[in-house]
C-alpha cells in the first residue's frame, strides 16, 4: 500500500490499535503491521510525530514509564480519543460505501 | 550498530528547533524506537549491523521526516507563546490596577492624553490576552495548521508588546510628571516597573523564539522539496 494513501488515515489507525490498551511507539508500529498483514508500508518515522500530534490534541495521553526494564513513552487512548475513533469509523464506513458504490462495475 | 542509530537520530536532531524538553523527549523516543526495531531484526536472525541498517531504512530519511517532527515542535512553540500572551498581558494590567487602588500613582494632576494612553493600554492588553486564550484553545485542534497559529501568536505578541509597551513608555517619560519622585519615594514603584519590564522581555523573547522555530520549519520544508 502506498505511504501517501495511508498518511491521511494514520491518526485513525493509531487510535484503533490503542483501543486494546496502552502501547509504546514501536509496539504501535508492530501492531499496525500485524493488523494489516504487513500491507501498511509507511516509513516508521512518520508514526512518532503522529503520536505527538494526537497527544497535543488530547486524543492520547503520553507518559514515560518503565517497560521491560527500559524507559519508554507509553500512549493511552483518552475519552476524547475514543470518541474521535468512533467518529472516524463512522466517516470511513460512509466514505468507503460511497466509493464502493461508484467503483463497482455497472 | 549503535553508531548507525545514533548517527541517524543526530541527523534528525540537527534539523530540528523548538521547545527543549519536547524536542529531547521526541528524539529519545525515536532513538528507543530504532533500538527496538533493530533488536527485533536481530531476534529474527540478522547480524547486528544489518539489523541496524534495516531499522534505519524502515524509519525513513531524516530530511524527509524532519518537517513532520518540526511541525509538532512549531505547534508546541505556538501553544507556549499563546499561553504567555493569555497570562502575561492581563497579569500586568491587573498588577497595575492593584497598585493604583493601593494608592500608588503620580502626584500631579492627570492630563487627558494620559487617560487615553491608559485606556489604550488596557484595551490592547485585554484584547491580546483574549486572543492568546483563543489561540491556546485552537492549539488543541489537529486541523489548525501549526505554522499559521505560531505566526499569528508571534505577530499578535509583537504588536501587543509594541502598543502596550509604547503606551507605557509615553506615560512614564512623556506625560508622567513627578515620575522620578514616585520611584524615589515609593519603594514598590521600582519593583512594579521592573516587573513590567520583565513582562515585556518575556513576551519579546517568546515572540523571537517563535519566529526562529517557524523559520526552521520553513527551512526543513524547503530542504525536503
Amino acid at each position: 500500500m502506498r505511504p501517501d494513501a495511508v498518511r491521511g488515515h494514520l491518526d485513525g489507525l493509531i487510535l484503533a490499535v490503542l483501543e486494546a490498551g496502552p502501547r509504546h511507539g514501536y509496539a504501535i508500529i508492530e501492531a499496525l503491521q500485524l493488523r494489516s498483514d504487513g500491507a501498511l508500508d509507511l516509513p516508521t518515522g512518520t508514526v512518532y510525530p503522529a503520536l505527538r500530534r494526537l497527544e497535543r490534541a488530547a486524543l492520547l495521553a503520553g507518559a514515560w514509564s518503565t517497560v521491560g526494564g527500559r524507559e519508554r513513552r507509553t500512549y493511552t487512548l483518552t475519552r476524547a480519543g475514543k470518541h474521535a475513533l468512533a467518529q472516524q469509523r463512522t466517516e470511513w464506513t460512509e466514505f468507503s460505501a460511497v466509493v464502493d458504490a461508484v467503483l463497482r462495475p455497472a | 550498530m549503535t553508531d548507525l542509530l545514533d548517527t541517524h537520530v543526530s541527523e534528525l536532531a540537527r534539523r530540528l528547533r523548538g521547545p527543549g524538553r519536547v524536542r529531547r523527549s521526541m528524539l529519545t523516543e525515536t532513538r528507543d524506537g530504532l533500538s527496538d526495531a533493530a533488536a527485533a531484526y536481530r531476534d529474527g536472525g540478522l547480524p547486528a549491523e544489518e539489523a541496524a541498517a534495516r531499522a534505519v531504512s524502515d524509519f525513513g530519511p531524516a530530511a524527509e521526516l524532519a518537517p513532520l517532527y518540526q511541525e509538532e515542535l512549531t505547534a508546541r512553540q505556538g501553544r507556549r507563546t499563546a499561553l504567555v500572551l493569555a497570562v502575561v498581558f492581563p497579569a500586568v494590567v491587573l498588577g497595575w490596577d492593584l497598585l493604583w487602588k493601593g494608592g500608588i500613582g503620580w502626584r500631579s494632576p492627570s492630563v487627558p492624553v494620559l487617560a487615553s494612553l491608559v485606556h489604550l493600554q488596557d484595551a490592547v492588553s485585554w484584547s491580546v490576552g483574549a486572543l492568546g486564550l483563543a489561540m491556546l484553545a485552537l492549539s488543541f485542534h489537529r486541523r489548525v495548521p501549526p505554522r499559521h497559529l505560531a505566526v499569528t501568536a508571534g505577530v499578535v505578541g509583537a504588536a501587543g508588546a509594541m502598543l502596550a509597551g509604547g503606551a507605557a513608555a509615553l506615560m512614564i517619560f512623556g506625560f508622567g510628571p513627578g515620575n522620578s519622585d514616585l520611584v524615589v519615594t515609593d519603594p514598590v514603584a521600582p519593583v512594579a516597573y521592573g516587573c513590567s519590564a520583565a513582562a515585556v522581555v518575556v513576551i519579546l523573547w517568546s515572540v523571537t523564539r517563535t519566529a526562529r522555530v517557524v523559520a526552521r520549519g520553513d527551512r526543513v520544508a524547503r530542504e525536503r522539496a
